[in-house]
């Protein structure tokens, strides 16, 4: 017999990251009663569980203007200033309560060695320009780094959550979320151990469940699935960034293998460098044995940003010259892309192979298909973080603030930040909200939903249909190099998906039934993705299409949103403000200093 | 492949693991020590291994997955 647990709350939040315990302790310092859900153990679960660094702004060492402005052409002027700006000021402030609750912080010495510093103290301290990446400009800028060694960086935000009084919800995996009269009033689950159903009721409703992507092994992060752009989709909230990808570079003979890539951990060898291509680094070559001057990174402006690099190699497969390979053989052992896995777990057998060949082919797995951080979400009507829903919140990876990314270690302030005005002003709005007395049809309604897939008889299982999004969405001229005829293909592949797939899920026990509601979450991301890239027709950032090249300033000079419209998706442009345009006059080739495959005949 | 062993031996049935996997692969068995219920979820991220006190877990670097079937 299955139970449904009903859990009154005032707020609630869904995802227990960074974002979402920020959250969840800011509503309940308001003095609200809070719930904080994760569909695994909040505290070690989502995005947040690997940070390396986070950039804190201190207002008497460093320059805002600068900072604010140091990804906005390697981001190719999409990211919203505002929010950048915003996010520095506040960084501080998060940074040190941070501190109080108990963070231990990671620095380096003057001889680049990492030592432990005790938490508070010499904050802001210049850490060496080549150690963090992903913009030259963000490494020389990122002023204070922290990891998670020896203690998992969000266990003593949960202990700090708990101690205050919010009540913790693990396990349980969020499906839905119920609107009633205009306004969200709480969110349907299901556990991962029982076939039990939770009814969340709750005045207002924080969406911190990160970015999401196909489950692709290899990179931390990968159990979000884009759950959060799916539900608040369906409530009528507007989803922006669906265009924009990550790519993250594996070995190929160890792809799904997190250590490998060429972008290191930079705590766990003595260098730094995150591309493992500084001056002494190792060499990309391609199979004409020709070094990749695209890919490599360079300290000239030209070449500088992560997305390229990657799109580089990627470049260079689809002109028929992979493999692309690290020559190891000709290197500095320090430097070698190679095993840098977490202290303790060393995995001979990774290092042993590359010596033996004298080199290290790569590829692209890791992260392949995932949102590129902070670049999608939900979009905020305002620096509140509210969405366009009433009662309904988003903060961290879930909101498509479009901040960019210009420095690495943003992130983490961003979901500090966006966590901590969400969880205020979410707690704000319940106070003065009156608790809705839930439609006993409508809960009907969302509960046999999300209990489909388990009372059917017979249809397709999450795992295969897992499989088969992969295999749709992977390689790399879907969603990397770009055109109108592909993404077409695959828009219809994965239009019979949705309608006949997702439609038809089985599963067999509650672990396959939350693993069905991501297969559902997945394909609307795949969805909006094509969708997305087929509407923008030009190249900017990661989005590059053969058949439009170039970038197209002003005309798209705009950010893309996507919301429901009588049952299919509508998209359109939202422009960005032109206070934050290039120079119009420039000409294009200094506008963009990075140039796209058939953009310019050499 | 993936994670590949759970000593028994060693493991103290703490169910830290468990915690970490946010993936859902490892459960606590009836004679409460952890088991590798869901191996095919695994994402190859570590925290298991990382993780356990009793160092009773080792995570394979290599992950295969099943070939593709017309309907599964």
């Amino acid at each position: 017999m299955s139970l449904e647990n009903v859990i009154e709350t005032e707020v609630l939040v869904i995802g227990g990251g960074q974002a979402g315990l920020f959250a969840a302790i800011k509503a309940k310092e308001q003095g609200v009663n809070v719930t904080l859900v994760d569909k695994g153990y909040a505290g070690r679960s989502g995005q947040s569980q690997n940070p390396c660094v986070m950039d804190v702004f201190v207002p008497e060492r460093h320059d805002l203007d600068a900072w604010v402005k140091s990804g906005h052409v390697v981001n190719e002027y999409l990211d919203n200033l505002e929010w950048v700006e915003l996010v520095f000021k506040e960084s501080l402030a998060r940074w040190q309560e941070l501190c109080a609750w108990g963070l231990k912080s990671y620095k380096y010495d003057k001889d680049g060695k990492v030592f432990v510093s005790p938490a508070g103290k010499d904050d802001g301290e210049q850490i060496p320009a080549e150690s963090l990446g992903p913009t030259r400009e963000g490494r020389a800028l990122s002023p204070v780094i922290f990891r998670r060694f020896p203690t998992r960086q969000q266990d003593f935000m949960r202990k700090q959550a708990l101690k205050i009084g919010v009540k913790f919800v693990d396990r349980v995996t969020i499906t839905d979320l119920i609107k009633q009269d205009g306004r969200i009033v709480g969110a349907v689950g299901i556990p991962a151990d029982s076939s039990d159903t939770y009814i969340f009721k709750a005045k207002a409703v924080v969406m911190c469940l990160g970015k999401g992507g196909f489950k692709v092994p290899g990179i931390r992060t990968v159990t979000t699935t884009n759950d959060g752009d799916a539900m608040a989709f369906r409530v009528g909230c507007e989803i922006t960034g669906k265009e924009w990808s990550d790519n993250h570079p594996a070995r190929g003979d160890f792809p799904a293998y997190a250590w490998t890539g060429i972008d290191r951990n930079p705590f766990v060898s003595r260098d730094v460098a995150t591309s493992g291509a500084g001056a002494q680094g190792p060499k990309l070559y391609n199979a004409e044995s020709k070094e990749l001057e695209s890919v490599r990174r360079k300290t000239g402006s030209r070449t500088t940003g992560q997305n390229f690099e990657g799109l580089g190699m990627i470049f260079e497969a689809h002109a028929g010259r992979a493999p692309i390979y690290f020559d190891i053989a000709h290197a500095d052992p320090d430097y070698w892309p190679m095993n840098h896995s977490p202290k303790g777990m060393p995995r001979q057998e990774i290092d042993e192979t590359a010596m033996k060949l004298g080199r290290v082919r790569m590829t692209f797995g890791r992260a392949l298909g995932q949102s590129f951080q902070l670049s999608d979400g939900i979009w905020p009507i305002n620096t509140d973080c509210a969405t366009q829903v009433p009662g309904l919140y988003a903060a961290g990876d879930s909101l498509g603030a479009r901040p960019g990314y210009p420095m690495a270690g943003f992130a983490m302030s961003f979901c500090s930040v966006t966590g901590t005005r969400a969880g205020v002003n979410a707690a704000e709005y319940a106070k003065k909200t009156e608790r809705a007395k839930i439609d006993e049809d409508e809960l009907a309604r969302l509960k046999k939903i999300t209990l489909a897939p388990a009372e059917r008889k017979g249809g397709f299982t999450p795992g295969w249909a897992t499989q088969v999004i992969r295999n749709t969405m992977t390689p790399y001229w879907v969603l990397y190099v770009k055109s109108a005829d592909r993404l077409q293909a695959a828009l219809t592949n994965i239009e019979f998906m949705r309608d006949n797939v997702v439609t038809r899920l089985t599963a067999r026990d509650p672990h396959e039934l939350r693993l069905a509601h991501e297969v559902k979450s997945m394909t609307l991301h795949c969805e909006m993705k094509l969708r997305a890239s087929l509407f923008r027709k030009e190249s900017r950032w990661t989005h590059y299409r053969e058949d439009y090249p170039m970038r197209d300033d002003p005309s798209w000079l705009a950010w893309v949103k996507i919301r429901e419209e009588n049952g299919s998706m509508k998209l359109y442009k939202e422009p960005i403000p032109k206070k934050w345009w290039p120079d119009l006059s420039l000409p294009y080739e200094e506008r963009y200093p990075m140039a796209f495959p058939g953009e310019i005949e050499e | 492949m993936v994670v590949e062993k759970i000593d028994r031996e060693l493991c103290n049935g703490c169910g830290i693991c468990v915690n970490s996997c946010s993936s859902d692969v490892i459960r606590m068995g009836e004679d409460k020590k952890a088991v590798i219920k869901y191996p095919e979820e695994c994402i190859v991220c570590l925290y298991c291994e990382e993780d356990c006190p009793k160092h009773a877990i080792y995570v394979s670097p290599v992950k295969t997955t099943p070939f593709l079937t017309a309907w599964g």
